[in-house]
């Protein structure tokens, strides 16, 4: 892996320069290899060995990867940069794939896979057989078992609930080469997906440029780099999503006809993008056009009712009806902001293109009808419980309109040129991140993220609550999205204007960043027993971390007689919130509590009488400690 | 002359930072002076992973090494001019720790390094010469300079490289290691457990020693000994020969004038930071299976005040 990756990264340089440019990017590079060559001799003599070598090699290689595309961005000039950049993806995809094995297939993908094995081997969609022989099958996961609500047949046929589409598009590259050739088909959509979005930046008047400034970070970066290599749809949709987009601006119906087929083909779900996207296409268009859009989007729900005997499949037709306002800004402002799924923290890059819709009518007419096409999707996600994508790599549901944020962060990109450098410092530690622990992408959706996790457990003190977090709303949220509607207020009274540079941005962040350290090491109001930051002696998650649909429990620390947890704690008077099957007691800071049975949630007083490090301890019966709230 | 916006940048960079010191090495201490550093290099978004590292890295030896990278990175990016760049370069190489800065000879091997830029137009040459320009004794540095800076008219259409200045940066937190102690990199030191013994035994001394049942090894090195030629014998181990470095001749004030050489299997603990870091000359001289005493005759023809130190066994 070490090798195809030096391999890789010695010849992307021939692919964007020639002449001395090339002679300079190698010579950077082998600069580079001196001085990792350099620190990791150093780190040896002086001791420095606290570090992952595995971490460090990715870094090393996503830091050769920065430096040429620093040198990209540099250019003068690049011509045919679409078909360059592909190379390039390709190249990468190519190294990235075979960290990823580092974990199991998760989330959808084996699922996905083990339609593609069925249909490979036995020509069908059963999946009975391969469920019965599943420590045989090749998705290296002998405990899989059907997900709740699969579609099954009169005669003991186990379906899958997800849309065949993707499958068939996977069997050829897995009648080939197996796992990886069902992942090199996902990769090689990712291929096309940048060569489709270059050309489209180019088509909407992005200045080239721009395009070479912005295009590595899509390419290379999250969520475009950790989806392409993984066997979901997304990637795939984002390609047909970027297609249909370029063939109605173009109005070449060769082109987007096929593309929304795809598109909706891949997933019953996106048929929603095709319902917002067909009208503004047929605005005056002849009558046959007409009937083939609307077998286009007809036939996928006719696809899902033969294999499922439901044309909604797991969904109904309730999941359009508006619902609580608060869900849809609470499904808001997560996609945006949260800590462990938002734009903001997980591809802040896009973060622009989101800025972008408060300067509407300057935009390109490309990102207005992407967000037009968006609208009904988003607006359905929003309130859903999984909005956040559940078990999957972050942002699940928008990976198809990265194509559209990227045209609005390039439209953005002349009036906020300075945010780049902090948005790829911050983007090359999620690529490193990914590549490095590829299993770690998956989240139990606990309101924490990654780096407050790690901060905790480094700690001992709830860094978590210095995130927002939607999934579990916290103070944090609030000041976020606070912050977020201030500074998009701005951005739209500025008229675009940015007066902001990375001289003045650089001290206000080291000073919110000092402020984060100090507060982070403060205890907090709120204590979530299952987090990071408490020491658990003792005890076990509920419900268990590969629990289905996870996220519409209430999490919490089972603990029975002997079992102990220390967390940091202010001095006051706090809300304990419980569910136990039978009486138990508990020792909280010296003072023992005697609970009542509650099979149900419920709460009740306790008093701490000193600020700083508390022990619980379960001394009697067993419970489920949810969390414990200060209230004064 | 820095405007009054860089000013008022730098001074909010280093509260930042200074609040965010967690650890008491000079480094550590050193990090508000490495803000303005970051921030006068034009590079003032280094102050950000500055904050980080010293907030995430509990291990020592690996967070200096990584502030020294975030610094190294600073200056690979900067295009301030090469006199700034190799005055701010020496500063961080040389000035930290700050109480173990004797003025007047790093003021004098300060301007050499501005002066060698400035011919050149360049801050390679100039940084390196500063690191490995001796500041004891004085009049060595001066003479390095005045042909350095000669020289440096005559290689004036060398190009320089941002990458050469930060390849040495990174390692600043050991400065003096890089300067003194190349031998750490190719055989770095190490430690095991250890039981100390304490021995300094005179020219001429006989001892014998008990083995403890699981030593493997026996840590010996020099004292007063820096100006005897390397591979010097000090004396026997169980009739074998010893040799050993001086203690401390890789401190800063001996390293010029010694004539030791680095150990053959260094046992020394890496001592002080920046340029100040030194390795002690502790030897390990490996103990054959089953040896239960050790008997050491130290050389009566050495010097009557040099010693032999029976350090340890491990």
């Amino acid at each position: 892996m070490i090798v195809s990756a030096a391999i890789v990264l010695a010849i992307l340089p021939f692919v964007f320069f020639r002449g001395r440019e090339l002679a300079r990017a190698l010579t950077n590079e082998l600069a580079l290899y001196a001085l990792a060559l350099g620190v990791w001799v150093f780190a040896q003599a002086v001791g420095a060995t606290d570090f992952d070598p595995y971490i460090a090699i990715v870094f090393v290689a996503i830091a050769q990867l920065t430096t040429i595309a620093i040198q990209i961005a540099a250019t003068q000039q690049l011509s045919n940069q679409a078909t360059r950049f592909a190379i390039a993806a390709a190249l990468v995809y190519a190294v990235i794939i075979p960290t990823q094995f580092r974990g199991a297939l998760d989330g959808d993908e084996p699922f996905y896979l083990l339609v593609t094995e069925s249909i490979v081997h036995d020509h069908d969609l059963d999946l009975s057989n391969q469920y019965r022989d599943i420590a045989k099958g090749d998705t290296g996961r002998p405990d899989l078992v059907p997900q709740p609500g699969d579609p099954t047949g009169p005669h003991g046929e186990q379906y899958s609930r997800h849309e065949p589409f993707l499958p068939l598009l996977m069997v050829p590259g897995y009648a080939l080469f197996g796992v990886p050739g069902a992942i090199a088909t996902i990769a090689l959509f990712g291929v096309l997906l940048v060569r489709s979005l270059v050309r489209w930046l180019e088509d909407e008047g992005i200045s080239d440029a721009t395009i070479r400034a912005l295009m590595p970070l899509i390419v290379f970066g999250p969520p475009v780099a950790f989806y392409a290599v993984r066997i979901w749809p997304e990637v795939p949709a984002a390609f047909c999503f970027v297609e249909a987009l370029r063939g109605v601006r173009q109005q070449r119906a060769q082109r987007w006809i096929p593309a929304l087929f795809a598109l909706v083909m891949l997933k019953l779900r996106f048929v929603l993008i095709g319902v917002t996207l067909v009208p503004v296409i047929l605005r005056g268009r002849n009558r046959r056009l007409i009937v083939v859009t609307g077998a286009i989007l007809l036939l996928p729900l006719l696809v899902v009712w033969l294999v499922s005997g439901s044309a909604t499949n797991v969904h109904t037709w309730r999941e359009l009806i508006p619902v609580a306002p608060m869900l849809y800004v609470k499904g808001l402002f997560g996609l945006l902001l949260d800590g462990a799924t938002g734009i903001a923290f997980q591809a802040p890059l896009f973060l622009l293109g989101i800025f972008a819709l408060a300067q509407w009518r300057k935009m390109p007419e490309g990102f207005r009808l992407g967000a037009i096409a968006s609208l009904i999707y988003v607006v359905t996600l929003l309130p859903r419980s999984e909005w956040h994508g559940g078990w999957s790599p972050p942002l699940r549901y928008i990976v198809v309109f990265i194509p559209v944020l990227a045209l609005g962060a390039a439209a953005m990109y002349e009036r906020s040129k300075w945010w780049l450098a902090p948005i790829a410092i911050w983007t090359i530690g999620i690529t490193v991140h990914g590549i490095a622990e590829p299993w770690r992408l998956f989240h139990i959706a606990n309101g924490e993220n990654a780096v407050g996790e790690w901060l905790s457990v480094m700690q001992h003190s709830d860094f978590s609550r210095m995130f927002p977090s939607y999934i579990r709303p916290n103070f944090a949220a609030i000041v976020a999205a606070l912050a977020f509607v201030a500074a998009l207020g701005a951005w739209r009274l500025s008229q675009g204007a940015s007066t902001m540079s990375a001289l003045r941005l650089a001290p206000c962040a080291a000073i919110l960043l000092a402020l984060f350290f100090h507060f982070g090491r403060l205890p907090g109001d709120r204590i979530e027993f299952e987090d990071a930051h408490v020491i658990h002696n003792g005890g076990e998650l509920y419900p268990y971390e590969y629990q289905v649909a996870r996220f519409i429990y209430r999490g919490g620390w089972l603990m029975k007689h002997g079992d102990s947890l220390s967390f940091l704690a202010k001095r006051g008077r706090y809300v304990l919130f419980y569910a136990s099957t039978q009486p138990a007691v508990i020792d909280l800071g010296g003072h023992a509590f005697h609970l009542d049975k509650a099979p149900n949630y419920t709460m009740t007083v306790v008093d701490l009488p000193i600020t700083g490090r508390v022990t619980l301890r379960c001394l009697d019966g067993s419970i489920n400690l949810d969390r414990m709230d200060r209230r004064d | 002359m820095p405007d009054r916006r860089s000013l008022v940048i730098a001074i909010v960079a280093a509260l930042a930072c200074a609040a965010s010191v967690q650890f008491a090495t000079p480094v550590d201490r050193a990090l508000p002076f490495l803000a303005v550093v970051v921030v006068a290099l034009n590079a003032p978004i280094a102050v950000l992973p500055l904050i980080v590292v010293e907030n995430v890295i509990p291990d020592e030896p690996t967070r200096l090494l990584a502030i020294g990278i975030v610094m190294a990175i600073a200056f690979a990016s900067t295009k301030t001019s090469p006199i700034i760049t190799t005055l701010l370069a020496v500063l961080v190489l040389r000035w930290i720790p700050f109480h173990n800065v004797v003025l007047w000879r790093e003021l004098i091997i300060l301007a050499g390094a501005v002066a060698v830029a400035y011919v050149m137009n360049g801050a390679s040459l100039a940084v390196i010469l500063a690191l490995f320009t001796p500041a004891w004794p004085a009049k060595v540095a001066v003479m390095l300079f005045v042909i350095a800076i000669i020289a440096a008219f005559q290689l004036r259409r060398v190009k320089g490289s941002s990458v050469v200045v930060a390849l040495v940066i990174a390692f600043f937190p050991w400065s003096g290691l890089m300067a003194r102690g190349w031998g750490a990199f190719f055989r770095p030191p190490h430690q095991g457990n250890r039981q100390y013994l304490g021995y300094a035994l005179k020219p001429g001394a006989t001892t014998t020693i008990d083995v403890p049942a699981d030593a493997t090894a026996v840590i010996v090195s020099g004292a007063n000994v820096q100006r005897l030629p390397c591979g010097t014998i000090l004396g026997t181990l169980n009739g074998k020969p010893v040799t050993a470095p001086d203690w401390g001749f890789m401190r800063r004030e001996q390293f010029f004038s010694s004539r030791n050489c680095y150990p053959h299997d260094p046992a020394g603990r890496i001592r002080d930071y920046g340029w100040s870091a030194w390795i002690d000359g502790a030897e390990r001289i490996g103990l054959p299976h089953g040896t239960r005493t050790i008997r050491v005759d130290v050389d009566p023809r050495l010097p009557k005040e040099a010693t032999l130190q029976v350090e340890a066994f491990e």
